[in-house]
């Protein structure tokens, strides 16, 4: 017990900048555990080279270490802070790689360095899938058959065992050869052939095929007295063969009966209890829609995107109840919040009395060269999540969130267009948005057993997509018919479809609705006991039920609009703004009620916003809420389509004045300041040299330059009609200034700027937003940092199979990566 | 789509929409928490005058399948559900739960806030409910309600009133039938054992004559306390003997055989995500579980009885050993069908105690 006492200095590997398949989801859960580790006495640091950390900014927490993420230099962290112990778990793959070659150079023994979550031995064995394998097979867990043969009698040997379709591929290839699915002998034969001819060791690697599979994510978390919590079960609506990042996915699963479903469990026990997990683990099977047996697929022993989905979609505290087990306590002895006595114990498993849906977003609309078609890499670019007391209602919501943030996928597909071609072709081989490709489908009358024949996706799903279908014709049959309305919107249509299909505006529904049907949202607690126990919850839903759960005390209030999917451009700085826009109200001593409907968003996390809304932000949940909760305020990040259109219905909406686009890109410009305008004041905070492309945050000026910055920079702000803060680019000739453009602060340049001017803007923009701002207190300072600090945007080009452009727009950065200038 | 409406015995109507029986109906309104194996608990002849409310929301999602009967003769009264899915064909769906239901005249109300419901449940505590036809007269629908005596002759109704056999090689057990659910059988079945069931009215004698190696009481309906001193008489006899595996109302039974009391619960607990305690090994375990009564706690002799395992949120004694005879029993079902596997290995350990036994 005295070890665990003993206060540790402790390193936290993160995972680098967002990027196609790494969103905000772990930094939810970073952010939790750095509070509860530091709570109990430890030393923390934490190293990324993500720009858009939310984690820089928790000084009083953490130290946070710029780096790039490479062996060496994590070996030279370990030693300059004198690490005794690492945290492997909240830095995806990247850190149990980096891990693991520090094991394997001999480095942790050196150092008497420790891990907590998951030992190296773990991970050795999960970064070899050989190993894994082995260890799996021990345990009777079973991973897709694969073997490697020279000659054809092998290969129908091994078929002959685990049956067609297999995947051949040859061994050490010297032309890039795709690999090729063979449904019967005499295919696998002619394509044996062709693989041996270009294998230099006359070798195939022939592997079963389990394309068509159930996909299923289960979520476990075990302590160290080998206590064991199933957290989540979860389903992809595609089956495998589409990257679980692509793909619909439903808790609870939906079309498992009890024996499948406990089979997965006890595996996902099994494989935790194996590979001695201490904290959470997500495991992935594929599952034979036709028998009885599955095959393991992906073990993380790490937060992911499924733990994340997992956390929001019961209301368990996922991160809360592993950080304590990092501390040595054990399950039973874990309370959560929100339940009182024994009930509190974080040992009783999440069950749900509600749908939870995933949906990913793509940002093709952007990427229109990219391949769009979905297989096994991952192409969205984030994802929004909606609940609903059915399937069909959780759906719609979810469909109806994404068509108010990047309707790209839907605005550019009108389906009644296509052709039965074209149809056919996406039904075989799906595409971003299949789901409005499924639907036509549908209305043009293909039949539940066709669609599951064509697309290999559960029946279930088609009719419910059906019962869909056939609201909607219901209600275009009766325009403004009170019970056509009341179907519909328990079944989760919006005002907004249910106006495009009475060919009317969706005011004069929302007016037919509220005054003439008296239909009005049930806002209902997501909480993980399905109202076994009276749980205290703060995160509510909508639906349209009988019973209201929602409490509204007269504190004053302020409704945060959070900005939903993680979108290219203001990607993962826009949840940085929303947490800063948070924290800052709270120390205003508002009441913070916050909208949003990302899985991924750190803004969600739990203890964050005093009241969270998970909803799709449209038009009619924001007027809903609104009329609900009285706020005294209204934020929101900049302006956009949803805020205008609220504007335009009367709604008084503080739009912190920051760029969604950029600042000004194509401009040759050699610095930048940072500046800001209230009420008639100016001040300037520092600036940043400007690089081509890139930020660096050394910016020399001699004094003769900067006695001419003051009066420019008043004289360029009194232009502006707007408080707020303004980034003024430069163009410098020897000791000529010219002004190349003035622009409010962009979005995804905040976080970092707020790092390298030591002032944290965004706290500064609620503030000024709220006629609450000391700009006397604003001091000019050049150069903070004892070590330059560059920033550059990342791109999702590479991911897409693109070239990267001469000159990417910053728009179409999904990401940001921060970095010394000694790297 | 059909209208019909819940009502409860305090005055309270929830309107929704028939599937299912269109039969009126009455029982006691209990909730169960599981996410999965509506089939196994419909069929489960637990809820002998009952109707149950699922808290998850679609119902019907993996259809009707041949494995998942716990009994051939599901009894309880009714079904309540936020969302029926009616899916037939495909895989292993040769029957939708609507149709289903519909065959065995059990009657289904979809469209409910089964959420509401159930919030108001935990605060009533198991109430009676009626589905009926929309009338425009409720008062006499509710008048109706109050009237009803539920039988508490359930285990009468359920148990098989003739023996039968379920053959294997292995050990012989004697199965007693409460109200027998087939995961017991299927458990028994993987372990080979040749079985025999025998009606609830089975006496020691009877038992003895077959002279097995094991005898298991089984799960069942209703209120220990309503069954015939016989079968108390019975278990006193046979546990001194023979080993014993007393699992459900079979474990309350056990229980006052042993001198304990067993008493209502404020509210039926129904679920798979309570922790349980084992004591002996201290491991922690889930299991499915379907209880509206139970062991009352200080009421266990110590000298007779060790309490082995206890529900970890509500403290409620989950399982009992006899200190002198090879005899145990568990208040949880053990046999999973539905529910985690990390149960069925007492079942494992019933089997090592006829194997000590007949040595």
């Amino acid at each position: 017990m005295a070890a665990r006492k003993r206060v540790k200095n402790i390193l936290i590997i993160g995972a680098g900048p967002n990027q196609i398949g790494l969103d905000t989801e772990i930094d939810s859960a970073t952010l939790q555990t750095i509070k509860e580790l530091h709570n109990a006495g430890h030393t923390i640091h934490y190293v990324s080279n993500n720009a858009n950390s939310i984690i820089a900014d928790l000084k009083e927490y953490v130290t946070f270490i710029v780096s790039n993420l490479n062996v060496n230099a994590i070996i030279n962290i370990l030693k300059e802070h004198q690490i005794d112990t690492i945290l492997p778990t909240l830095g995806s793959g990247i850190a149990l790689e980096l891990v693991d070659q520090l094991e394997d150079a001999g480095i942790l023994d050196e150092l008497n360095i420790k891990t907590i979550g998951v030992t190296t031995t773990t991970i050795h064995n999960l970064q070899n899938p050989e190993l894994m394998n082995r260890v799996l097979s021990h345990i009777k867990q079973p991973t897709i058959p694969t073997t490697v043969v020279d000659s054809n009698e092998a290969a129908i040997r091994f078929v002959k065992k685990v049956g067609y379709p297999v995947i051949i591929k040859p061994i050490a290839s010297l032309t890039k050869t795709n690999r090729s699915r063979c449904e019967n002998e005499h295919q696998m034969i002619e394509n044996l052939e062709s693989s041996f001819k270009v294998s230099t060791t006359h070798q195939v690697a022939v592997e079963k095929s389990i394309v068509g599979f159930k996909e299923i994510e289960m979520v476990v978390i075990r302590d160290a007295e080998g206590t064991k919590l199933l957290i989540n079960g979860a389903e992809n609506f595609n089956p495998v063969g589409v990257h679980a990042g692509d793909s619909i996915i439903f808790s609870p699963t939906q079309t498992l009966t009890d024996a499948e479903f406990q089979a997965l469990r006890q595996a996902t026990f099994r494989i935790a209890e194996i590979f001695r997990i201490k904290g959470v683990c997500h495991v992935q099977f594929a599952l034979d829609p036709a028998g009885n047996n599955y095959f393991v697929t992906r073990i993380n022993p790490f937060f992911d995107r499924s733990t994340a989905f997992a956390a929001r979609a019961t209301g368990y505290p996922v991160a809360y109840v592993v950080s304590s087990i990092l501390l040595g306590k054990n399950l039973r002895d874990i309370e959560i919040p929100g339940l009182k006595h024994h009930e509190s114990l974080a040992l009783i498993e999440p069950t749900l009395d509600h749908v939870a849906v995933r949906f990913p977003t793509w940002s093709f609309a952007s990427f229109k060269n990219a391949e769009q078609e979905l297989n096994t890499r991952v192409k969205s670019t984030g994802a929004v999540m909606a609940f609903g007391r059915s399937m069909e209602e959780a759906l719609q919501k979810a469909i109806r969130s994404v068509d108010s943030t990047t309707s790209a996928e839907q605005a550019a597909l009108d389906e009644s267009r296509l052709t039965e071609a074209q149809l056919i072709n996406v039904l075989i081989h799906p595409r971003a948005g299949e789901i409005f490709y499924l639907l036509e489908a549908i209305r043009r009358g293909y039949t539940v057993d066709e669609l599951a024949e064509l697309t290999k996706v559960d029946a279930f799903y088609f009719y419910k997509l059906q019962h869909l279908v056939s609201i909607e014709q219901n209600v275009r049959k009766n325009p403004f018919d009170v019970d056509a309305l009341k179907q519909a919107k328990y079944f989760g249509l919006g005002d907004s479809q249910l106006a495009h299909l009475w060919h009317s505006h969706s005011d004069r529904v929302r007016d037919f609705r509220i005054n003439t049907a008296k239909c009005l949202p049930t806002y209902k607690g997501i909480e993980p006991t399905a109202g076994e126990f009276p749980f205290i919850t703060n995160i509510y839903y909508s639906t349209f039920e009988d019973e209201d759960e929602l409490t509204i005390d007269d504190k004053p209030k302020v409704l945060v609009l959070g900005t939903a999917n993680n979108q290219v451009g203001t990607n993962s700085a826009a949840e940085y703004a929303t947490v800063q826009e948070i924290k800052a109200l709270q120390a205003l001593n508002y009441q913070v009620v916050l909208l949003n409907n990302n899985p991924n968003a750190i803004s969600l996390s739990f203890g964050m916003a005093d009241k969270v809304y998970l909803e799709p932000l449209t038009i009619e949940n924001c007027l809903n809420i609104i009329e609900r909760e009285q706020p005294e305020h209204i934020i929101a990040q900049g302006k956009w389509e949803i805020v205008t259109r609220l504007i335009e219905r009367g709604v008084t909406i503080h739009q912190l004045p920051l760029s969604r686009t950029t600042r000004s890109e194509n401009v040759e410009s050699d610095f930048m300041l940072i500046a800001c305008k209230y009420q008639n004041q100016m001040a300037i905070y520092g600036g940043v040299k400007v690089e081509g492309h890139q930020l660096n945050s050394s910016l020399n000026l001699n004094s003769k330059i900067k006695n001419k910055l003051n009066p420019i920079v008043t004289a360029e702000l009194k232009k502006q009609d707007r408080n707020g803060i303004y980034t003024v680019v430069f163009k410098q000739n020897n000791e000529h200034l010219t002004v190349t453009g003035v622009v409010p602060l962009a979005i995804q340049d905040t976080p970092y700027l707020s790092c390298v001017l030591n002032r944290n803007l965004i706290v500064d923009l609620v503030n000024i937003s709220l006629n609450n701002f000391k700009i006397d207190e604003v001091q000019t300072q050049f150069n903070q940092l004892d070590e330059p600090l560059l920033y550059n945007h990342v791109y999702p080009y590479h991911q897409f199979g693109l070239q990267l452009p001469q000159q990417p727009p910053f728009s179409l950065a999904n990401g940001a990566r921060v970095e010394t200038e000694t790297e | 789509m059909a209208e019909r409406y819940l009502i409860l015995e305090d005055g309270s109507v929830f309107k929704g929409t028939a599937f299912g029986s269109r039969a009126t109906t009455f029982g006691e309104v209990v909730f169960n928490t599981s996410m999965t194996g509506y089939q196994q608990i419909i069929t489960n002849q637990i809820y002998h005058n009952q109707i149950i409310v699922f808290s998850q929301p679609t119902i019907g999602g993996a259809g009707i399948e041949r494995a998942s009967y716990e009994s051939v003769d599901p009894t309880c009264k009714g079904v309540i559900v936020r969302d029926v899915a009616n899916v037939s064909i495909n895989r292993r769906r040769r029957l939708s739960l609507d149709e289903y239901l519909k065959s065995q005249n059990i009657p289904g109300i979809t469209g409910i806030d089964t959420r509401a419901l159930i919030r108001k449940l935990r605060q009533t505590g198991t109430i009676k409910g009626s589905i009926i036809d929309p009338v425009n007269d409720l008062e006499h629908a509710f008048d109706q309600l109050k009237a009803i005596v539920l039988t508490n002759q359930q285990v009468n109704q359920v148990s098989t009133p003739k023996p039968f056999p379920n053959p294997g090689s292995g050990k012989n057990v004697v199965v007693v039938d409460l109200g027998l659910k087939y995961g017991i059988l299927r458990q028994l079945n993987k372990r080979n054992c040749n079985v025999t069931v025998l009606p609830y009215s089975a006496t020691a004698d009877e038992i003895f004559n077959l002279d097995p190696d094991g005898v298991i009481i089984s799960t069942g309906p209703g209120n220990p306390n309503d069954l015939p001193e016989s079968l108390i008489a019975m278990v006193q006899e046979v546990e001194r003997k023979i080993p014993l595996f007393a699992i459900g109302l079979g474990h309350e039974v056990f229980a006052v055989a042993n001198g304990c009391e067993v008493t209502e619960l404020a509210a039926e607990h129904h679920g798979n995500n309570h922790p349980i305690l084992s004591v002996i090994t201290d491991e922690i375990m889930y299991a499915s579980q379907g209880q509206g009564y139970s062991v009352k706690r200080g009421t266990v002799d110590r000298n007779e009885l060790m309490v082995t395992h206890y529900d970890m949120v509500d403290g409620s004694i989950q399982g009992l050993r006899h200190r002198d005879y090879p005899a145990f029993s568990v208040q949880f079902f053990p046999d999973s069908y539905p529910g985690p596997y990390e149960v069925t290995e007492l079942f494992d350990e019933f089997s090592e105690m006829m194997t000590t036994r007949g040595r």
